[in-house]
């Protein structure tokens, strides 16, 4: 099974892929080459939609940021849990308090104000800002009414 | 005064301001410059001022400082404002409300173009001297710049026009960018583009000048903004479709200048291009447009051929980022016999001669040497005698006789030729509404242009049913969609006589019953098929780059720290697109070498600079130093040490008087030199290639060590011309610290060559022409890109490269006189061609990479 959509693949400066893998990767992905190590996870995904922002279905269909390649069974939970909850955001965190993986169910990336709120992210966002940033998601983007 | 102090307030909601300023009728900084000895005593100075300075009449802020010496101020303030709540509170009277105002726009950027019509970061690129004076530059323009007749963003705004069409924020927004506004066949093109785009668009239109069709653009789209400097401009402009631009479209290749504002507003286009490469000047202007644009269209593969050195000195994916959309369909109508005859006799009267039973043969267009009107005109004197019953007519503006570099050889040939006389052949007319009419009533179009596009002319033509004669190789309707067309004829390029042949093999025109030519057959959508053009190759793009790569050098912006986040966005730009224009870093100029099979690029390598150990002894080397220009030359032999451990210094100059003040220099700087005098040919290398074949260095062991200088100027751009030189000479040559460590690499005995790595992958641009007269002289196929080369033609070599290098021209070869060309000569090729010299010695060329070097 595949993630629904286009498949980004962003590679690192010490990404060490010769010309031959480049050109393999570039069959199966959009390639992101980061000539510079961006501040945090978040930070290059947020240069990478903005980057990426003409690509046909970008902002269509659910996101899944992951820092490795995910298992297969990995994909069909992550996937049956957005089509479950399209207005899921869920992130697991690494050690430096990183991303390492980030579920936005399709409301969230199909809302209007989804490209905006990328857009107005420091460009320069920082591990310890990451929690502000994905609770200001929460609160603008998960448009779920609430009972009182 | 409390709902100025909330609109204060609301102004600067996001700024950290709002907590020291409350209030903006007090500024604490304006304060403590103002009393430093009130600050001396430590005391709170809002509490102060509140308290007893405003009682003592002190000063709270700069407004009250310039109130009380400019009676005016409020006056001008209000001429200044544009934010609605303040323009509203001011005409009101309402108390304070200027003081608010000022104090706002003194702030600075961005809230200064938001409530104003000043800017103070548009103020100092305008006037960067204002940078060193002692006063705030909204200070400066208020007391002097307004009444010295400054600009400001009102003269910015005064180009912003209101369109016809209102703005609808549910539509997508494009641009599209027109160089003028007049009724020229660019701008033209561009307003049908306009017209279907508003159909489903809201559309902006950008022009770098106004013109005919201004109003008509205002009345298809909701804004019109010109500006001869968009880059600069755009910024400024206040209008909510901007910022919903997702695309532009920039028509012509004279819309270069709009490449840097879209590259630095990431608004993704594309190009259309009617121009051939070849009256492309400066080059530059095709460079930019190949380099940025996501999509070029071209309105035919002949124009695209023309631009193929181009594209492929940039490494442009031609089958990837370009496509051919022909502006209009060719269709070969027909005219009826009524409108035949009277437009018969409407050009008989105004030739004032009779057309019974003759052909008409129509040429048109602005005579010049582009459209071939001196073409024409010999065509016509070749028919004259043989065939009276082939008429000419020329219709078009600019004869000039007045104009020496056509208009008078013209106006001769036209005189000889019998030109507008009763028993002449040839009659010229000025562009006018009958234009229609001398199309219906010819039978053949003469397209004599050396170089045309598409031209109108030929598909109006058509139309009414006449043939056309053309040029191969000179337009568009060499492609294969044209050139099956019955009714188009071509003949050899230039050739007068076989245009003449084919003139005379044309039937008549035969007139129908009915005429197919009121229909509009020949318009496309173009811009439905441009943008979906755009939008497929937009979403089809597989790469990015991201990030400033190593070298930080300029393209479209400028060095300054201002420009910073948008140098990298025009490198990210050229990347991601995998074009060639700034080397992203060492490690990519390696992999392209390594990728490289050539013969020359199998002997380059690239190096990090390092200064050489001080104790190393020194290899016995000599130095040429080429001086046209004398007054740095001091200076240089001070700066750099390594010119006291040569063995030998040449100087050659062109004349005595040269000669007599670098001898002074050297003796006055305690060093030696010979001194040849020579004539001012062949810039600088020349006359180093002149050493080696009769000159001192003719008897030079083959590895005797050579480094050439020159003391070159650019007077265009002289500070960048210093820091470019100083840059290479410090590579080569180290300081007076320390020398580099090219000296060393040069000893070794399987080095030819070392140059300077320039961050610049220089490609071979105007040389191009000449390759195919060297390539011969090789061992081996020239490569599509030079890669590497000793840019600057200042390197190390070794003698035996030298004698190479002139091997390759010979001892007879014609070196053209001064002035020559800014590029493309030989000389130019020659600076290319040393990693090929030292290769054909089986020798390496090295390039020093010093990345903290200053380049521009």
């Amino acid at each position: 099974m595949a993630w629904p959509g286009p498949h980004f693949l962003l590679l690192m400066p010490d990404h060490g892929l010769d010309r031959a893998e480049l050109a393999e990767a570039r069959a199966r992905f959009v390639l992101f080459e980061f000539l510079t190590p961006p501040a945090s996870p978040l930070s290059a995904l947020r240069q990478v939609l903005i980057t990426g922002s003409h690509i046909s279905d970008l902002f269509t269909g659910p996101l899944l940021f992951s820092d490795a390649a995910p298992a297969r069974l990995d994909l069909e939970q992550q996937l049956r849990a957005v089509t479950s909850d399209p207005f899921l955001v869920a992130d697991r965190r690494g050690a430096d308090s990183g991303l390492t993986r980030l579920l936005l169910g399709q409301n969230i990336v199909i809302n209007p104000l989804f490209a905006t709120f990328i857009r107005n992210l420091a460009p320069t966002l920082e591990n310890e800002f990451i929690d502000g940033a994905l609770d200001a998601l929460q609160e603008h983007l998960v448009w779920k009414e609430t009972a009182t | 005064m409390t709902r100025l102090k909330n609109l204060w307030a609301s102004f600067l909601a996001d700024n950290d301001l709002a907590d020291t300023r409350p209030d903006f009728r007090f500024d604490p900084d304006f304060y403590a410059a103002q009393y430093p000895d009130l600050y001396a005593t430590g005391l709170h100075a809002a509490e102060h001022y509140w308290t007893h300075g405003r009682a003592e009449g002190r000063l709270g802020n700069l407004y009250q400082r310039v109130a009380a010496t400019k009676a005016d101020i409020d006056a001008r303030i209000a001429a200044l404002v544009v934010d609605p709540s303040l323009s509203e509170k001011i005409a009101r009277g309402e108390d304070g409300a200027c003081e608010l105002a000022f104090e706002l726009i003194a702030l600075g950027s961005p809230l200064d173009g938001q409530v104003s019509d000043f800017s103070q970061d548009y103020y100092l690129t305008l006037y960067p001297d204002l940078t060193k004076a002692d006063m705030p530059p909204f200070l400066h323009f208020m007391l002097h710049g307004l009444s010295e007749g400054r600009r400001s963003l009102k003269d910015v705004r005064a180009n912003q026009h209101e369109g016809a069409l209102p703005f609808d924020p549910a539509k997508p927004t494009c641009m599209i960018c027109v160089h003028e506004c007049s009724r020229s066949g660019a701008p033209i093109v561009g307003l049908d583009l306009v017209r279907k785009a508003s159909l489903d668009h809201n559309v902006v239109v950008a022009g770098l000048r106004g013109g005919a069709l201004q109003e008509q653009f205002i009345e298809a789209s909701c804004l019109v903004l010109l500006s001869e400097d968009p880059a600069e401009d755009m910024p400024y402009f206040q209008h909510p479709a901007l910022q919903a631009i997702s695309f532009a479209i920039l028509n012509s290749v004279e819309c270069y200048r709009f490449t840097k504002a879209l590259v630095g507003m990431g608004i993704p286009f594309t190009s259309y291009l009617h121009e051939y490469s070849d009256y492309i000047l400066p080059p530059y202007k095709a460079n930019f447009m190949a380099l940025y644009s996501d999509l070029l269209i071209f309105s035919s593969d002949a124009v695209r051929n023309s631009w193929a050195h181009i594209l492929e000195d940039l490494d442009f994916d031609v089958a990837r980022d370009s496509r051919i959309i022909a502006q209009r369909h060719l269709v070969l109508g027909t005219v009826t016999a009524r409108a035949h005859r009277a437009a018969r006799d409407r050009l008989a009267r105004l030739i004032g001669r009779d057309l019974d039973g003759k052909r008409v043969v129509v040429g048109a267009g602005h005579a010049q040497w582009r459209k071939g009107t001196d073409l024409f005109v010999m065509t016509a004197q070749v028919l004259r005698k043989t065939d009276p019953d082939t008429v000419f007519v020329w219709i078009g503006d600019g004869l000039n006789h007045e104009d020496i570099y056509f208009g008078t050889w013209l106006d001769k040939h036209m005189r000889e030729a019998g030109a507008n006389t009763p028993d002449g052949n040839l009659h010229f007319l000025p562009a006018g509404e009958y234009y229609q009419d001398v199309l219906r009533a010819s039978d053949v179009l003469f397209l004599s242009s050396r170089l045309d596009p598409l031209p109108n002319v030929v598909f109006d033509a058509m139309q009414v049913g006449s043939s056309v004669v053309r040029f191969r190789g000179a337009s568009g309707f060499d492609d294969k969609t044209y050139s099956s067309q019955p009714g188009l004829h071509d003949v050899a390029y230039g050739d007068i006589h076989a245009a003449a042949r084919a003139l005379q093999d044309i039937a008549p025109k035969r007139p129908a019953g009915k005429s197919r030519a009121d229909a509009d057959l020949t318009a496309p959508d173009l811009f439905a098929l441009i943008s979906k053009a755009l939008h497929a190759r937009l979403s089809q793009q597989r790469y990015f780059a991201i990030g400033p790569g190593d070298y930080d050098v300029p393209v479209l912006f400028g060095t300054t720290q201002k420009d910073a986040a948008n140098r990298v966005r025009e490198r990210e730009k050229i990347w991601s697109y995998e074009r060639r224009r700034v080397w992203k870093s060492q490690a990519a100029v390696r992999a392209n070498i390594a990728a490289s099979e050539n013969w020359i690029h199998r002997g380059m390598q690239i190096e990090t600079y390092a200064p050489r150990a001080p104790d190393r002894p020194v290899p016995p080397f000599s130095m040429h130093i080429h001086a046209f220009y004398t007054d740095d030359l001091r200076h240089d032999l001070g700066k750099y040490s390594l010119y006291r451990q040569a063995e030998r210094i040449l100087v050659t100059t062109d004349t005595s008087q040269k000669a007599d003040e670098i001898s002074a220099i050297f003796e006055n700087v305690g060093l030696a030199a010979d001194i040849l005098i020579g004539s001012n040919t062949g810039r600088d290398i020349l006359p180093f290639l002149n050493l080696f074949r009769e000159g001192p260095a003719a008897n030079d062991p083959k590895d005797a060590i050579w480094c050439h200088v020159h003391q070159k100027k650019s007077g265009a751009s002289a500070l960048a011309g210093d820091v470019w030189r100083e840059f290479l000479m410090t590579i080569l040559l180290g300081d007076d610290a320390q020398t580099s460590c090219a000296l060393d690499r040069i000893a070794e005995p399987d080095t030819g060559l070392v140059g300077a790595f320039d961050p610049y992958a220089i490609s071979w641009a105007g040389s191009r022409r000449l390759l195919q007269g060297i390539e011969p002289q090789l061992p081996g196929p020239l490569p599509k890109h030079p890669i590497l080369f000793p840019i600057g033609n200042m390197f190390w070599t070794k003698a035996g490269v030298v004698t190479r290098m002139n091997a390759l021209f010979g001892p007879d070869y014609p070196w053209p006189n001064e002035p020559i060309a800014n590029d493309g000569t030989v000389f130019h090729l020659i600076e290319r061609l040393w990693p090929a010299a030292a290769a054909m010695c089986e020798l390496q060329s090295v390039f020093l990479d010093k990345p903290d070097q200053k380049r521009t």
